[in-house]
């Protein structure tokens, strides 16, 4: 009995090492080809131990617009972010606490257009983003990704608005609070970690959104680090394409994400099962 | 709360609250999915400057061509082998997480770095990693077999390549929505299917699925929806090729739409792929009315 619970030991770890291990391969390359000079990176085998330098990070600054594509990226981020949380809360709060004939369904028919490819919708958005002067602005990029995030948002904060207990809003309109009172005051206090976990949700989508900045900016005043990867991909070398520079790019973009993860762990989660987690 | 209100009070607070986000969200996903569908039925070509009605011609020279039939194929194939491994894989990871070990909260929170990472960076980096020449992955492959392979060369290897970095990215989602399932069984419940001699895939078919919430179902059903409409990973890791080989039906709608400005055929494919969408979220429904009324 006491071997076989050791084998089972033995076999977990070697589980759990195999899966860290390929997680973790692909993250490690692309932190290592960003540090490695470029002298060294064309090398048959691969340099696994190359000197390790900063060099990358001061060409890329050099060769593009590094400072407005960050700018427009976290203006971006942080756009849709507001946009969608704020008129998710307000839809959730009503879906939550108003009772009114078909609400269920309206609900239903907003969850449902998750499942909407985004591909399905450039052509027609192109052309009404071109229509409204917002093509190749921030605000046109927000205005589209913002409403993508919605359906989830309102999903998962409905379900964190009916765990506020009602009794509380309810004596509050008694003593003569008003609708925005009472949001302002109870409801979003004791939502607080439920928004905070959609925000962080919501920012990691928009950071990661390649098709909509891809389809919709042309310049240097809408493009993301997102649109900017796949433009210093397209650059030919004599060796062929520039991988040092768009490993160090693909680091700045995934920093970010790794920090959010380590500190949000646990909120991402349960935002994300927020069915049955509590 | 409200009850006392007055019908039309009731009405009008709820329009102030929900409207803005329905307004903005129905606008730009409903609407463009009709214009989308009425595009289809004509043949507009940006850069031949052409706006004419051609009836089904859009649809039946789509499924004409051979290219088409087979990203329709391949789409298939991707969607259904990527769903698989995804399960069984994140069903395995799952299991692991559940158990109680030294370093189990960091180890959770690795899992989640493949899907926070940008689809595009991950599609790069493996694409670096394949490279025929100084990849990592094709070092390791020579030192194992002593071949040299170019794996994103061959169609075969690059829609397994694709299929596996799209597995890499996705499970680790998979492996979360399994777990919150895992951790709302009673673990008595295992045991005694254990004991009465149930199989692993009768487990999880008959005691994890039904105890599952319908959230969790209904995520994992839109995680494998998102799967099919992404086209960054195929942007990233072959671009569609070589040839059109690892073209799936969303990565063809860009290319026919946004680089050759032919959008009547794009509506066209748009609204396959829709249907597609449908027929999956209409399972996905049916799933989740069956789980709602029995958990």
């Amino acid at each position: 009995m006491k071997s076989r619970t050791v084998w089972n030991k033995l076999f977990l770890y070697f589980g759990i090492a195999i899966f860290v291990f390929i997680i973790l391969v692909p993250i490690y390359w692309l932190f290592l080809t960003a540090l490695t000079p470029r002298t060294q990176l064309f090398s048959v085998p691969p340099n696994y131990f190359p000197d390790f330098t900063l060099a990358n990070f001061r060409n890329l600054i050099s060769q593009v617009p590094f400072v407005a594509y960050l700018t427009n990226s976290i203006l971006f981020s942080i756009g849709a972010v507001l946009l969608s949380v704020i008129l998710s809360f307000l839809a959730a709060y009503g879906f939550a606490r108003i009772e009114v004939p078909g609400s269920n369904f309206l609900l239903f028919a907003l969850v449902l257009t998750m499942a909407i490819p985004e591909i399905v919708t450039v052509v027609p958005l192109f052309q009404v983003l071109r229509n409204l002067n917002m093509i190749d602005t921030i605000r046109g990029l927000v205005m589209v990704m913002g409403s993508v995030l919605i359906p989830f948002s309102v999903w998962v904060l409905v379900t964190f608005v009916k765990r506020v207990p009602v009794e509380i809003e309810e004596a509050a309109i008694v003593d003569g609070a008003n609708l925005p009172q009472v949001l302002f005051y109870i409801v979003i206090p004791a939502m607080k970690p439920s928004l905070v976990t959609v925000t962080i949700i919501n920012f990691i989508n928009a950071w990661n959104n390649l098709l909509y900045p891809l389809v919709f900016s042309s310049s240097v005043s809408a493009k993301t680090l997102t649109v900017s990867i796949t433009e210093i991909f397209q650059a030919r070398t004599p060796y062929g394409r520039p991988w040092e520079l768009i490993s160090t790019l693909g680091v700045t973009m995934v920093v970010p994400m790794v920090i959010l993860v380590f500190i949000a762990q646990r909120g991402i989660v349960s935002g994300l099962t927020s069915g049955s987690l509590d | 709360m409200f009850s006392n209100y007055s019908k039309l009070k009731k009405y009008l607070i709820f329009s102030i609250l929900v409207g803005p986000a329905v307004l903005l969200r129905f606008s730009t996903s409903f609407y463009p999915i009709i214009r989308t569908i009425y595009l289809s039925f004509f043949k507009h070509n940006l850069m031949e400057q052409v706006h004419r009605y051609v009836g089904f011609n859009n649809f039946t020279s789509l499924l004409n061509d051979q290219t088409i039939v087979d990203v329709i194929g391949f789409t298939l194939v991707f969607i259904a082998v990527s769903v698989i491994l995804q399960l069984v894989l994140g069903m395995v990871i799952a299991n692991l997480l559940n158990t109680n070990f030294k370093g189990r909260k960091i180890v959770r929170t690795l899992n989640l770095l493949p899907w926070v990472i940008p689809v595009i960076v991950s599609g790069y980096v493996f694409r670096w990693m394949l490279n025929a020449d100084y990849g990592l992955i094709t070092d390791w492959i020579f030192r194992l077999s002593g071949k040299e392979v170019q794996l994103l060369i061959n169609s075969f290897y690059a829609r397994m390549s694709l299929i596996l970095v799209n597995v890499w990215r996705n499970t680790p989602f998979m492996a979360i929505v399994l777990l919150a399932g895992l951790q709302s069984i009673p673990d008595e419940l295992y045991e005694a299917a254990k004991i009465d001699g149930a199989s692993w895939f009768q487990r999880f078919l008959h005691i994890t699925l039904p105890a599952s919430s319908s959230t969790i179902v209904t995520l994992g059903l839109f995680n494998i929806i998102w799967q099919i409409a992404n086209i960054d990973i195929i942007l990233g890791l072959t671009q569609g090729g070589p040839g059109s080989s690892t073209t799936v039906i969303a990565y063809r709608i860009y290319q026919l739409g946004m680089q050759w400005f032919s959008w009547g055929s794009a509506s066209a494919l748009s609204v396959y792929l829709l249907i597609i969408v449908a027929v999956i979220s209409l399972i996905a429904l049916y799933l989740y009315r069956r789980f709602e009324f029995s958990s």
